[in-house]
């Protein structure tokens, strides 16, 4: 689903966010980015979704090498991927419906589809009974589990996470886990970055450790060799 | 079996080009309507930038209404010059009427007419406030006179105008030849300055109101910022960005239009019986036109236009400058 080739990051001025990074995740995986912070989990999720290139190095995504996608066809790579961020990112005047709903009405779903669609990821993530309420009205994992909502509500084939746990505890972080791990039984590739290691160690799932811009420990192997 | 799947390719074709017609109209008609709410949810933002549109059109508008007015009553005139050519002596009736074909053969000229001293004298008779005067007189003091018409072209052509003058002035019998037209040319002239200054002047106002349209627009994106990067995350094309931005200055634009050509309908009610008065005075009837329905739906269309102008320059510059996301 997902291959680095050498891949190499450098932002303007500063230092390698990412050195020379290769990894491969495959399709239907769960995975987990971890390292402190500026070790380069989120620009690895950035670089996925395009938000960002790469400066060196290639990235093919579901058979697609990333360099080749135009502006044009931008828009539609990303309806494939949905997007978890720790800040939300939801929209404070529209209501939790709207919120969901924006993946499908950019993608041009007729009302019909959207409201079905709609219901059924609040319904999954257990707020159908607050959809027509506004963010600011909702606590901060009900706002997460929105945000949850709204990456998953256009069935991607992969949902990146950037610590979605972040502000939340640990009760709520085993509820959003126990929500990645349903989409993950449905065949979604899920890559979820986080330095939470409470989280980590709730679930035997392949770990991508990161130190200044590089893997430094890959547990893929450790899991496959176990009984 | 080919002519089987051939009409199945074809009539799934043509579904799925129903479905294209129908989403296209689904995102304009949800753009236009988010447009709309967006403007409502600014009330004074709004009104202030369509008023600024509307009397900025509605100053070239009032020019092309008082342009409009001024031709009609130039037009009253058929658009033909008269000279009056007096004749001196007394070369009666036989004479005068042989000086009045030779002028006809003049080019340029379309017909002269004489008018007889007896029959102004007693045209003027006729007349209460010199029918007392007159009688006092000894002997007729007025000449012989031949109405000269040109052709309509002639009227502006101030040179042809000028040689069929000196023509007519040549004759020996002739003692005066005054252009009665003359002002009616150098108004049409006037008008023809006027009216390319007017589309300058219309040309400028539409600049600036795209650049108004564009500056609301630029600060409603500075807005909505947060709203574009999310719905771009979330795989919004270019154009569904850009659309309730572009119905926006549409909205603002037309509301402008219309509103400077009620603003010009209430200049006209103000300024009619001004100018009617001032029309009677010249014994004239003439009533102000107000805006046709053509002039109405040309303010409207051109407020719409420059509106929707203004929005697609700031739209996609600010698009360009927002390919990469934060």
């Amino acid at each position: 689903m997902i291959l680095f080739d050498a891949v190499s990051k450098r932002y303007d001025g500063d230092q390698d966010a990412l050195r020379d990074v290769s990894m491969e995740v495959a399709a239907g995986e769960f995975v987990f980015l971890t390292g402190h912070s500026g070790a380069g989990k989120s620009t690895i999720l950035r670089l996925i979704a395009l938000i960002e290139h790469p400066s060196r190095g290639q990235i093919v995504v579901d058979g697609r090498n990333t360099a080749r996608i135009s502006a044009r066809e931008l828009p539609y790579y990303r309806r494939q991927i949905g997007m978890i961020f720790q800040d939300h990112r939801l929209l404070p005047d529209r209501t939790v419906f709207d919120n969901v709903a924006l993946p499908l009405v950019v993608a041009g779903h007729s009302p019909l589809e959207i409201s079905k669609r709609v219901r059924a990821a609040l319904d999954k993530v257990g707020l159908l009974s607050k959809e027509r309420r506004l963010p600011p009205a909702l606590s901060s994992g009900e706002q997460q589990r929105v945000g949850i909502a709204r990456a998953v509500v256009n069935r991607p084939k992969l949902l990146l996470a950037d610590e979605p746990t972040g502000n939340l505890d640990p009760a709520l972080s085993r509820e959003i886990l126990r929500l990645f791990g349903q989409f993950h039984q449905v065949g979604v590739t899920v890559v979820i970055a986080t330095h939470d290691i409470g989280l980590i160690n709730q679930v035997p799932a392949r770990t991508i450790a990161l130190r200044d811009g590089n893997v430094v420990r890959d547990t893929h192997a450790t899991l496959e060799a176990l009984p | 079996m080919n002519a089987v799947t051939g009409a199945r390719r074809g009539a799934r074709r043509k579904r799925s080009a129903v479905a294209l017609a129908r989403s296209w109209l689904r995102a304009h008609g949800a753009a236009a309507v988010s447009a709309l709410r967006q403007l409502r949810r600014q009330p004074v933002n709004t009104t202030s930038t369509v008023t600024v549109i509307a009397l900025a059109l509605a100053l070239p508008f009032v020019g092309y209404i008082a342009l409009g007015n001024l031709g009609s009553i130039v037009g009253d005139w058929d658009r033909a010059a008269t000279l009056s050519v007096f004749v001196g002596g007394d070369p009666g009736p036989d004479a005068l009427a042989r000086l009045a074909d030779d002028m006809q053969l003049i080019p340029g000229v379309g017909g002269a007419d004489i008018v007889r001293k007896d029959a102004a004298l007693a045209e003027l008779a006729a007349d209460e406030s010199f029918g007392n005067v007159l009688p006092l007189l000894d002997e007729n003091p007025l000449p012989d006179l031949i109405v000269v018409r040109t052709d309509a072209a002639v009227l502006t052509d101030s040179q042809e105008l000028e040689a069929i003058r000196a023509r007519i002035a040549s004759r020996p019998e002739v003692s005066a030849v005054v252009m009665d037209t003359a002002w009616i040319g150098r108004l049409v002239a006037l008008m023809a300055i006027v009216e390319r200054v007017l589309v300058l002047l219309t040309v400028g106002i539409g600049v600036g109101v795209a650049v108004v349209v564009g500056n609301t627009i630029r600060l409603n994106i500075a807005m909505r910022e947060d709203e574009i990067v999310i719905s771009k995350l979330f795989g919004a094309t270019n154009g569904y960005v850009r659309r309730p931005f572009l119905y926006a200055g549409l909205w603002q634009g037309l509301a402008g239009g219309l509103l400077a050509a009620m603003f010009v309908v209430v200049a006209c009610i103000l300024v009619k019986p001004g100018v009617s008065a001032l029309a009677s005075t010249y014994g004239s009837a003439f009533e102000l036109a107000f805006p046709s329905p053509a002039q109405w739906l040309g303010a409207v269309v051109i407020g719409g236009a420059l509106g929707l102008a203004g929005a697609a320059l700031s739209v996609s510059s600010h698009l360009r400058h927002q390919d990469r996301l934060p």
